[in-house]
């Protein structure tokens, strides 16, 4: 059985990206993400590995209006701990009137002193488009 | 779990082996051939206190200042895949042994199907030894 009181800090770190991502919130984002960090994909169209710093997100925020016809919610998958290692899947929608746009995220995290810090982030979409 | 699915699994678990088999035979040609030229492998360091970071040259620094260690034993166990699309995680145990000395690593793998091949594009890990002063260099694995 894992760690209860590690699983729940290993919480606070992902919950902070879940909801400064909802909150549109980068400062919290940065909270739990370690500066280095990268956000990394792959897809068919654009063949390489796509690679993106956490910058991305005050970016995002900093130039694209609130869409609040879009709803984003997120549920965490799975959680697994490995002393100062752990790795996290979450399925995050975003459910608009056109398309429904699912991500599921890899997120590689490690203990540093008594915090965890997303380290890594890969992730896989899948688009439903709406009548 | 489908055809298509489990013939990506297989393919993800034969990345990971040529991985370790290149740790192993001391082959970074093999590491190359599967882990991400922009890949990383992080860790954290008590020593400083804040994560450490090696790009795949690492491998290939290290190999070429390796001497054998005959007492060395190696193993390793894909313990769990999981995949999504063109997005898969495994972790892998690995351990190590030299004259009662034990060192077990515990792998993530972030791997992403990068045109046809799957490729390990992060790594971090969590080490565990039963000896503070350990008899082998640092950063073997």
């Amino acid at each position: 059985m894992q760690n209860e009181k590690e699983i729940k800090k290993l919480k606070e770190a992902l919950n902070d990206y879940i909801y400064g991502a909802i909150e549109r919130d980068y400062k919290r984002i940065y909270n739990s993400w370690h500066p280095d960090a990268e956000m990394m994909s792959s897809n068919i169209e654009e063949g390489d590995l796509k690679r993106v710093p956490r910058s991305f997100w005050k970016d995002a925020f900093e130039k694209n209006p609130p869409t609040p016809e879009i709803t984003r919610e997120s549920e965490i998958e799975n959680i697994d701990i490995h002393g100062s290692a752990a790795n996290a899947r979450i399925k995050t929608i975003l459910d608009g009137p056109e398309k429904c746009i699912i991500f599921t995220d890899y997120i590689n995290l490690l203990r540093l002193g008594e915090k965890w810090q997303i380290v890594n982030k890969i992730f896989h979409t899948d688009v439903i488009e709406k009548e | 779990m489908n055809l298509h699915e489990s013939d990506e699994i297989n393919n993800i678990k034969k990345a990971i082996e040529t991985f370790l088999d290149g740790i192993f035979v001391k082959d970074y040609k093999k590491i190359y051939s599967v882990f991400h030229k922009d890949a990383q492998s992080i860790g954290y360091s008590s020593k400083t206190e804040d994560i450490m970071i090696v790009k795949r040259d690492h491998w290939k620094e290290m190999f070429d200042e390796y001497s054998p260690e005959p007492e060395l034993v190696e193993s390793a166990e894909i313990e769990f895949i999981d995949t999504i699309g063109r997005a898969a995680v495994a972790r892998v145990r690995i351990e190590q042994e030299v004259l009662g000395d034990k060192r077990t690593f515990y792998d993530y793998y972030s791997l992403q199907k990068i045109d046809e091949n799957w490729m390990i594009v992060n790594k971090n890990f969590h080490q565990e030894s039963n000896n503070e002063i350990f008899r082998f260099n640092e950063w073997i694995v």
